[in-house]
């Protein structure tokens, strides 16, 4: 385990109240979240699930044969998160909608006395660990974060966030919690929900391969029926005036929603594969290494917002994908 | 690379990387992405790159390798800016 405390209640004589005790000066995220990646961030909901799992000290990339399934959808790929279905047979966690009714930090504090968490939106302008993404105090955007922490007193907040676990206190704890202040009444409760972690056996080593391997299986067979690079490609082509007019902050937001999601979703893919059939898997992660890659040069090629023929990139994706696909039956069966 | 390039190559990290970090005294070999630097910010840099020096990465060029140290960033413009390599 991360950090090399035990995965249960914790609490501290400081007030702290925390599911596994990590400090977030010593933690060390996982491997995904490292250096030589082509895509060092997934999204904001499985980067947490991703460290949160880490941090409970199972590997996360057994509930990540989702990102095979993903799709183009019309004007974005897939956000993808693991299946509940996943994440409780695999680990024997339960993820449901909780009711935000009472203040947030005594709802905190007393699921993680009961050894569960919560997985809220938080509104990432008082969230300290974005002023790498400048968002802290500069813009309003909502991002998951799970709870690994809180000191209501003391008004201290630990949390999964992004590709770490970080810490937040004073002015940034009460605005997360809207906590006094002159808020705006027209703000909806955030979107929370409750983590178990008594829904079933916590499986590890073969036993844990064994089960994710059915789950591929799964996944495999939901894929899109026809190939989707193709209708994203189409799309693109349609899209491309209208980014190439566009300004730097209509090509962020495209980028994320298209192939960011479809990059960081096939190179986790490829990691997946990897981990759970080894060299069998290789050809078909080099492929999918492909697909991340192509997704990658696409992503600087539209933020020059400058033309350009997008169709060789466009048939490597194609093809890429097809091969993976081809690779992966072939391995499983 | 002549110093100059390097310090023209601080200065734009310093800009648009978004760093929590101080540029003028990391080393040139150090992990940009194991200091902050976000896929986000690496659009930003090569955009900012391409318009200081007048230059294009070629797709080849276009993977976070390249933008990965202020070694590799150097090495890549002084490929692409073969005058670079002259002080």
């Amino acid at each position: 385990m991360p950090g090399g405390r035990p995965a249960s209640l914790q609490r501290r004589d400081t007030g702290l109240v925390n599911l596994t005790g990590l400090d977030p000066a010593t933690y060390r995220a996982h491997a995904l979240h490292g250096s030589g990646r082509t895509y060092g961030e997934t999204n904001c909901y499985t980067d947490v699930l991703i460290e949160l799992l880490h941090a409970r000290g199972v590997e996360s990339l057994a509930a990540l044969g989702c990102t095979l399934g993903i799709d183009f959808e019309g004007d974005q790929w897939t956000f993808f998160k693991p299946f509940p279905e996943d994440l409780e047979l695999l680990f024997g966690i339960d993820i449901h909608e909780m009711q935000p009714y009472r203040p947030l930090p005594e709802q905190a504090a007393e699921q993680l006395a009961q050894g569960r968490t919560l997985i809220v939106e938080l509104d990432s302008w008082y969230l300290p660990d974005t002023t790498i993404a400048a968002t802290y105090r500069s813009e309003h955007v909502k991002s998951s974060a799970a709870v690994e922490g809180i000191d209501p007193a003391g008004e201290r907040l630990r949390y999964f966030h992004g590709t770490g676990l970080y810490e937040l206190s004073g002015e940034d704890y009460r605005g997360v919690f809207r906590i006094g202040g002159d808020f705006p009444e027209d703000v909806l409760p955030p979107y929370t929900e409750l983590v178990r972690f008594d829904a079933g056996p916590c499986l590890q080593g073969a036993e844990l391969r064994e089960v994710a391997h059915v789950l591929l299986g799964r996944h495999l067979s939901r894929r899109p029926a026809n190939n989707p690079f193709e209708r994203f490609g189409a799309q693109l082509e349609r899209d491309l005036p209208r980014l190439l007019a566009g300004d730097a902050s209509d090509y962020h937001a495209y980028a994320f929603a298209t192939v960011r999601m479809a990059g960081s979703a096939f190179e986790v893919a490829g990691t997946h594969v990897e981990w759970l059939l080894g060299d069998a898997a290789r050809p078909a992660s080099q492929a999918l290494g492909r697909i991340a890659e192509g997704c990658k040069i696409l992503s600087f090629r539209l933020a020059r917002r400058r033309a350009f023929e997008p169709g060789e990139t466009l048939f490597t994706l194609t093809t890429a994908w097809d091969e993976a696909m081809e690779l992966l039956d072939a391995a499983i069966a | 690379v002549p110093e100059l390039v390097t310090d023209e190559i601080r200065q734009i990290i310093q800009d648009h990387g978004r760093l929590p970090i101080e540029v003028g005294t990391l080393a040139v070999n150090a992990d940009l992405y194991q200091v902050g630097l976000s896929s986000h910010a690496s659009v930003n840099v090569m955009l900012a790159l391409e318009d200081h020096f007048d230059i294009e990465f070629p797709d080849r060029m276009l993977t976070p390798s390249v933008f990965e140290s202020i070694a590799s960033i150097e090495e890549a413009v002084a490929t692409l800016r073969p005058e670079a390599r002259v002080s």
